[in-house]
C-alpha cells in the first residue's frame, strides 16, 4: 500500500522507517534486513540510509514509500497517486520502478492517478466518478467505445465544402470555422484523401486518447468543496505546528 | 524469494504481534528523543519549579501555632512539592505524547500501521507504551534533583516510586489519547497545557497541602467548599499523595487508595481509548 499523502515518519531515518514498516508487518530479522538493502538500492536511496526521512525531496520520499511497501510480501500492491505533485524525472522513475516490479515478483499493481496518460500502459483502467465505476476495460477498448477519432478538414472552396457536407452528413460531429469534423474511421480517411485529397487545404485526425476518455465519460465542470477541519489541521501541522513530525 | 515467503508466512501471530508493538514503542520513543522541543520542556520544567518556586516559597511554608511558628506538614516547601513535580513532568509528557496521536492520524503513520496485520489493540498499546517510557523518562530527571530538594532516597524508595511512576505515565498516556482522539481540529498544544494539564495539576493538592491538622469540617471552613471538593474529586491527588508517601513519607490518605486509584483509572481509560480506536 502506497498512500497519496505522505506516511514516513519525519523525525525517524530513511532505514528505521523501512525497520519498523518490517516489524510492524512482521517481516523476520534476517529477511527484512536483506529487503531493506535490496529496496533501498531498487529506489537508489542507499546513500541516504541514515539521513532523517525530513530531509529527503518530496519525489526521495514517495520513493522511500514504494520501496517500504515492497519490504514484506503481498500479492496486491495499491498506489494511490504515486506521482501526484512530483516533478517529471521522478514520476519517470517511479513508472519505471512500478513496471520491473510488475516483471519481477508477479504481483498486481493497482494504481490511482490524476496523469491520464500515465496509464495508457496498464492492462486495464477502470474510471471512478463519485464513487461509481463509469468504465473498465483495457486502454484499447475503452478508446473504441468511449471515444471516436475524428477528423478534422478544410476545403479549399465553398463547393467543395457543400459537396462534403452534403455527402458524409450522417458522420458530421460539427462545424468549427473553416473545418469540417466526421466521426472518422481509418477506411473514412483513406476515402476522403482519395476523393478530396487535391482540393483540401488542411487535414488533420484527432486520434483518441484517454483523458478525452475521461473528459467524454466525467463531464468537464470543476469539483470545489469546503475545506473541513481536518484540512485545517493539516494545514496548521504544515506549518510546522509544535510536536508534530 | 519463494523460501523467504514460506518462513515469512510460518511466523507465529503473537510474534508478529510483539514484533510489532516493539517496532511502535520504538518509533515513540526515538522520535521523542529527537523533538528538542519536549526535551527542553522536560529539563527546565522540574528546573524551575524545584529550584525557584520552591526555593522561594520555602521561607513561606509554616503556620503559627499558639505563637510558635512551625511548618504545618513536618517538610519544606521543597520537599513538599518534589513529588508533585515528578508528577507534572510526567503529566506534561505524557499528554504531550498522546497528543502525537492526532498527527499519526493525519499525517498518515496511522494509515500504515491499520493496513499492517497488527490488532488495533498492539497499535495502541504501543503507542501508549511508548508515550508512558517517555513520561518516565522525563520524571526521573526530576528525581536527579532530589539532592538540591534536601529529599534522601533509598534504593527501595526509588524502585517503589518507579512504580508508582510507570502506572501513572499509563493511565496519564491513556488519557491523553482519549482526548486526542476526540478532537477533529487541532492547532496547537497550548489548549491542552492549560485546558487539562494545569487544571489537573493545580488541584491535586500538588502545590500547598490541605491542612493535615484540620479535620474535614475545618478544612471546608478554612478553604472555600468548592476547593476541598474539586481536590478530593481530582484522581490526581491521590497519584501525588501515594507518591509523596514513597519519597517523603508524608501521606494526606491512605497510601493503597493512591494505588488503586492509578490502577482503576489506568485500565479505564486504556478502555475507552480503545474502544474509540476500535471505531475510528
Amino acid at each position: 500500500m502506497v498512500f497519496q499523502e505522505p506516511s514516513l515518519d519525519d523525525r525517524l531515518t530513511v532505514r528505521e522507517n523501512l525497520e519498523l514498516h518490517g516489524l510492524v508487518f512482521g517481516v523476520p530479522r534476517a529477511l527484512r534486513r536483506k529487503r531493506i538493502e535490496e529496496m533501498l538500492a531498487l529506489v537508489e536511496l542507499t546513500d541516504w540510509s541514515d539521513k532523517p526521512a525530513r530531509t529527503l525531496s518530496s519525489g526521495m520520499k514517495r520513493r522511500l514509500e514504494i520501496a517500504r511497501a515492497l519490504i514484506h510480501d503481498s500479492e496486491i500492491i495499491l498506489f494511490d497517486e504515486p506521482t501526484a505533485g512530483l516533478d517529471a524525472q521522478s514520476r519517470e522513475r517511479i513508472w519505471s520502478y512500478v513496471r520491473r516490479l510488475r516483471d519481477e515478483r508477479k504481483i498486481t499493481v493497482l494504481v490511482t492517478t490524476h496523469y491520464i496518460d500515465e496509464v495508457e500502459g496498464c492492462d486495464r483502467v477502470c474510471v471512478v466518478d463519485h464513487g461509481k465505476v463509469l468504465a473498465l476495460d483495457t486502454p484499447d477498448a475503452l478508446k473504441r467505445d468511449h471515444c471516436r477519432q475524428v477528423l478534422r478538414i478544410v476545403p479549399k472552396s465553398d463547393d467543395d465544402r457543400q459537396e462534403i457536407l452534403s455527402r458524409y452528413a450522417d458522420r458530421l460531429e460539427g462545424e468549427a470555422g473553416e473545418s469540417i469534423l466526421l466521426s472518422s474511421s481509418d477506411s473514412l480517411v483513406e476515402a476522403v484523401l482519395a476523393e478530396y485529397g487535391t482540393r483540401l487545404r488542411s487535414l488533420s485526425i484527432d486520434a483518441p486518447s484517454l483523458e478525452a476518455v475521461f473528459l467524454s465519460l466525467t463531464g468537464r465542470e470543476l469539483r470545489d468543496q469546503v475545506a473541513g477541519p481536518r484540512e485545517r489541521t493539516l494545514a496548521f501541522g504544515r506549518r510546522g505546528g509544535e510536536h508534530t513530525r | 524469494m519463494t523460501n523467504d515467503d514460506t518462513t515469512a508466512m510460518r511466523r507465529s501471530p503473537l510474534l508478529i504481534q510483539l514484533g510489532g508493538l516493539y517496532g511502535i514503542w520504538l518509533r515513540e520513543v526515538k522520535r521523542a528523543i529527537r523533538d528538542r522541543g519536549q526535551l527542553v520542556g522536560g529539563i527546565s520544567r522540574p528546573i524551575l519549579w524545584v529550584l525557584i518556586l520552591g526555593i522561594g516559597l520555602n521561607p513561606y511554608f509554616r503556620g503559627e501555632v499558639y505563637g510558635e511558628v512551625t511548618f504545618v506538614v513536618p517538610f519544606t516547601y521543597l520537599q513538599f512539592i518534589f513529588p508533585a513535580v515528578v508528577v507534572l513532568n510526567i503529566l506534561y509528557t505524557s499528554v504531550q505524547s498522546a497528543v502525537s496521536v492526532i498527527w499519526d492520524r493525519e499525517f498518515g503513520f496511522l494509515r500504515e500501521v491499520l493496513v499492517s496485520p497488527m490488532s488495533r489493540g498492539m497499535v495502541l498499546l504501543g503507542k501508549v507504551l511508548g508515550g508512558a517510557t517517555v513520561a518516565m523518562v522525563h520524571g526521573c530527571l526530576v528525581l536527579l534533583l532530589a539532592r538540591f530538594a534536601d529529599v534522601p532516597l533509598t534504593l527501595s524508595d526509588i524502585v517503589k516510586a518507579l512504580g508508582l511512576m510507570a502506572m501513572l505515565a499509563f493511565a496519564l498516556t491513556s488519557l491523553g489519547v482519549v482526548i486526542a482522539n476526540r478532537i477533529r481540529s487541532f492547532e496547537g498544544f497550548g489548549v491542552f497545557s492549560n485546558a487539562v494539564i494545569l487544571p489537573l495539576y493545580f488541584t491535586s493538592s500538588s502545590i500547598f497541602p490541605l491542612d493535615p491538622a484540620l479535620t474535614r469540617a475545618q478544612a471546608r471552613i478554612t478553604y472555600p467548599e468548592w476547593l476541598v471538593t474539586l481536590v478530593e474529586i481530582n484522581p490526581l491527588t491521590y497519584a501525588v499523595d501515594a507518591l509523596r508517601g514513597v519519597l517523603i513519607d508524608y501521606n494526606q490518605f491512605d497510601p493503597r487508595l493512591g494505588i488503586a486509584v492509578m490502577a482503576v483509572a489506568g485500565l479505564v481509560l486504556f478502555a475507552i481509548a480503545l474502544i474509540d480506536f476500535r471505531r475510528a
